[in-house]
């Protein structure tokens, strides 16, 4: 799949990647930047909708694996991951968000490893699968209070859907959101 | 030039090197001091705080420590002054030294992140106003040649073991030159057990493939003495050079060459063969061990599968052959691995004679130190983290519990306090005990000042056991003074003590005697990297449970276990028990024995720590693996999981936490506790 240039000022987003495997994601991390001020998301699918984090959030995507449950954890805690010998909490992010609940069985899903400061502790999330890398316009983004503050905002791909663009650090932090 | 805002590798290493700086020159200082006392100086440790002064110097100026340059500069100054005897040691001036060494330990501590300046200005002012000069000696009558090689130091020396009517000797040696640095060294060392070693001054004697010393040594023996006492090591010869006895002219050396070869001997005494080591390497190494461990299983696996298949079973016996081969060697490697990180907790009591003498400076209290076992060896990083708790624990005793010398002379006990360090290994675990003979703690001030704080609630004031109420000081802001003073009595200290033990999976007790004192027993595991663990099966989840607590397995029968809903019986005694799957919450444990459909076969785990014992009851039985055991991420961090360990293919195990749930089972049953509580 070729990647689209960032034609101008008026191009709102640009998908330079939509195939959901690991090597293209980390190809398209090597995405050109654009000359306007642009705010760069990866987007991954909950129950056919679009959501997405910013790009600097994201460590990486994982094929789902048998996850070790560990007792005495909130509900949405699906138990834990090594990763790289790291151990890696797994989130059920549909139930943190009153969603519904995710399933590894989808032939698509996949693990999104992300923390949002080097020292915190890393989580992973349970997605039914991945968008991809985007480029918006900066100011692009929308604020709003659905989904009990755990949104930084909400914008419009130029194919006319809506992305709701997550906040990391609320989403890890319950005492944090509103 | 390395700017002190770099963290790089080589200012860590500089941090490091001039820790290990002040600790010897802190040890040093502590035997300079008991040396004042009894008025005697140890013409050496004073030489060898003023070494440790001036190699500070050199490195702090090598990496733009500026503070810690100027201080150690002074000092060095002072000392050079004292080790010279032209300065009296005053108590006061000792006291600024002392201080000086203190506010260096300070500035590294800081890792140069405070400002010193002032400070360190002001202690260098005391420094130089506290020499008292005194005046200069009378000349020797010793040949000019040889004083000309000495430095001004060794000249003194050798004015000093003159004024004591000693002899002072020429001890001429030859060593083959691919061996002298360790003929050199045992020679010295045996020298120094009956004399001073003044000087060593390379012979200008020439023989092929050997290198020759003079040793200017002064010393109450005679000559021939000497020379037996070092033929031990190699043929020397012994001329005197002055001395009381003497009626001989002074022997002159034959034209003795400055000391610029790099032979020199001075260059040689560093020579060491330690290799100093990050941590952090050694985990790495500790996890490939442990991958090698899971590897090693798998072989045992497949070895056991080819023996049972007819067609393949001289493959598998082959195999297991090698497989055992395997194991032992891989213990082995986990061994010597281990063997790495182990360090002699006396390092970390040598840490606390100066802080015991500055406690017992601020309080007007006399204390004395006891250590014993000393050279019980644990993990280095646990000895890290013991430090924070064993101070908090010593300065309580120095501040509630140890009373005033006029006080205890009083109660017919010495006047000085005593707090002993004793260490010993049991089992997998060292036992670190720290005893004080002074008041012992009061438990009823301890139930009122946690009723005023608020800490203990009026209800369950009357229904605490002993155990529960001593428990009460380790409670975040407990404290039974109404004043803050310097030392303790903010209410901070014993919680984090508590704390830290806990992380460590280890366990404080409190025995404790009205009038006699207080023993506060940690038991602590002796490593934390690689733990051998029994791997456990229920409901189709694995768990890791650490051997080290372990103290027996017992076959039981599931009926029989739930006779009594506490206590199970193993080996005729009654023990506490708790089912692990249980424990853990999970559905179909307690789906299980509701509909009381039961295996009926079980294993009875039975652990220890101190005098703790808990039953843990497993359905199944797998195998025993060493593990590294990893932190959890916060929000994983539960009650009686310490952590979770690789198994192959990126799976993981959760590793149970033995202290975590007996200290959890001992706090809820409080019957179990009452009554049987040592005193």
């Amino acid at each position: 799949m070729s990647n689209e240039e960032l034609s101008g000022r008026d191009a709102k987003f640009v998908q330079s990647s939509i195939a959901p495997t690991e090597e293209n994601y980390l190809q398209s991390l090597e995405h050109v930047k654009g000359e306007v001020e642009t705010l760069r998301i990866i987007s991954f699918f909950l129950n056919g909708d679009e959501y997405a984090f910013e790009v600097g959030d994201a460590v990486e995507v994982l094929k789902p694996r048998p996850i070790t449950e560990v007792p005495r954890v909130p509900d949405h805690i699906l138990g834990l991951l090594s990763v790289r010998g790291e151990m890696v909490s797994i989130m059920d992010i549909k139930k943190r968000l009153n969603i519904g609940s995710s399933g590894t069985n989808e032939l698509l899903a996949r693990i999104l490893v992300a923390g949002y400061e080097d020292d915190e502790d890393r989580t992973g999330f349970l997605v039914d699968g991945m968008g991809g890398v985007k480029e918006l316009r900066a100011g692009s983004v929308k604020p709003t209070d659905v989904l009990g503050g755990l949104l930084k905002g909400i914008c419009t791909s130029g194919t006319g859907s809506t992305i709701r663009l997550l906040d990391l650090e609320k989403l890890l932090n319950p005492n944090k959101a509103a | 030039m390395v700017k002190r805002n770099k963290k790089g590798d080589r200012f860590k290493e500089f941090l490091v090197e001039a820790e290990d700086i002040l600790n010897s020159m802190g040890r040093d200082l502590l035997k300079l001091g008991k040396g004042v006392k009894a008025g005697l100086i140890d013409p050496a440790v004073l030489n060898s705080i003023f070494r440790s002064a001036h190699t500070l110097k050199g490195i702090s100026g090598l990496y733009d420590f500026k503070d810690m340059a100027v201080l150690s500069h002074a000092l060095e100054d002072t000392l050079d002054m004292l080790r010279l005897d032209r300065v009296n040691l005053s108590d006061d001036l000792l006291g600024y030294i002392m201080g000086a060494h203190e506010m260096l330990v300070g500035i590294i501590a800081s890792r140069g992140t405070e400002d010193f300046t002032l400070p360190v200005q002001e202690l260098k002012a005391h420094l130089v106003g506290s020499c008292q000069v005194k005046k200069p000696k009378d000349d020797l009558n010793i040949d000019k040649k040889i004083l000309a090689t000495l430095t001004e130091y060794e000249a003194h020396r050798l004015r000093d073991n003159l004024k004591q009517s000693k002899n002072i000797l020429i001890v001429a040696v030859r060593f083959p030159i691919i061996s002298f640095d360790k003929g050199y060294a045992a020679l010295i060392d045996l020298l120094k057990t009956s004399s001073e070693v003044i000087a060593t001054l390379p012979s200008s004697e020439t023989v092929p493939e050997m290198i020759s010393f003079d040793i200017l040594i002064g010393t109450v023996n005679d000559d021939n003495s000497i020379k037996e006492l070092a033929g031990q090591i190699a043929a020397v010869e012994v001329r005197r050079i002055a001395g009381p006895l003497s009626g001989s002219e002074p022997v002159s050396i034959k034209g003795v060459e400055p000391l610029q070869s790099p032979m020199a001997p001075e260059t040689l005494r560093r020579v060491s063969d330690t290799v100093r080591v990050d941590i952090d390497k050694l985990d790495s190494i500790m996890n490939i061990v442990s991958e090698l461990g899971v590897l090693k299983s798998s072989v045992a696996r497949l070895s056991a599968e080819l023996k049972n298949d007819t067609k393949h079973s001289f493959y598998g016996i082959e195999l297991s052959r090698i497989e055992t081969y395997l194991e032992r060697k891989f213990g082995e490697l986990r061994d010597s691995v281990l063997d790495i990180r182990m360090v002699p907790i006396g390092q970390l009591f040598n840490r606390f004679e100066t802080f015991i003498t500055k406690l017992a400076r601020e309080t007007g209290k006399e204390i004395r130190l006891e250590t014993t076992g000393g050279d019980t060896e644990i993990d280095k990083l646990i000895v890290e983290e013991l430090a924070d708790p064993l101070m908090h624990i010593i300065r309580n005793i120095v501040d509630h519990a140890l009373e005033h010398p006029s006080e205890r002379e009083k109660l017919g006990k010495p006047r000085y306090g005593t707090i002993s360090l004793k260490a010993f290994q049991s089992g997998n675990h060292v036992v670190i005990d720290v005893i004080d003979d002074g008041v012992g703690i009061d438990e009823k001030l301890i139930k009122r000042k946690a009723l005023e704080k608020g800490i203990l609630s009026t209800e369950d004031a009357t229904t605490l056991t002993r155990h529960q109420l001593l428990e009460l000081i380790f409670k975040p802001g407990f404290t039974t003074r109404d004043s803050v003073s310097s030392t303790s009595g903010r209410g901070v200290g014993m919680d984090v003590v508590k704390e830290n033990i806990t992380r460590l999976s280890g366990i404080i007790d409190i025995e404790t005697s009205k009038g006699a004192g207080t023993k506060f027993s940690l038991t602590i595991p002796i490593t934390l990297a690689i733990v051998q663990a029994l791997i456990v099966e229920e409901f189709g989840t694995q768990y890791a449970i650490p051997l080290s607590s372990v103290i027996e397995i017992a076959e039981l029968h599931s009926s029989t276990v739930d006779e009594d809903p506490e206590y199970v019986k193993v080996n005729d005694r009654d023990i506490l028990y708790i089912r692990l799957g249980e424990f853990f919450y999970r559905k179909e444990s307690v789906q299980n024995r509701q509909n009381g459909v039961q295996n009926d076969t079980c294993y009875g785990i039975v652990v220890g720590l101190a005098e703790h014992r808990l039953c843990i009851i497993v359905h199944k039985l797998l195998e025993e693996l060493d593990v590294v055991v990893k932190p959890l991420p916060k929000i994983l961090r539960v009650d009686g999981v310490a952590g979770a360990t690789d198994v192959g293919d990126e799976g993981t195990m959760l590793v149970a936490d033995v202290t975590g749930i007996l200290e959890l089972l001992l706090v809820g049953r409080t019957a179990y506790m009452s009554g049987d509580e040592a005193v």
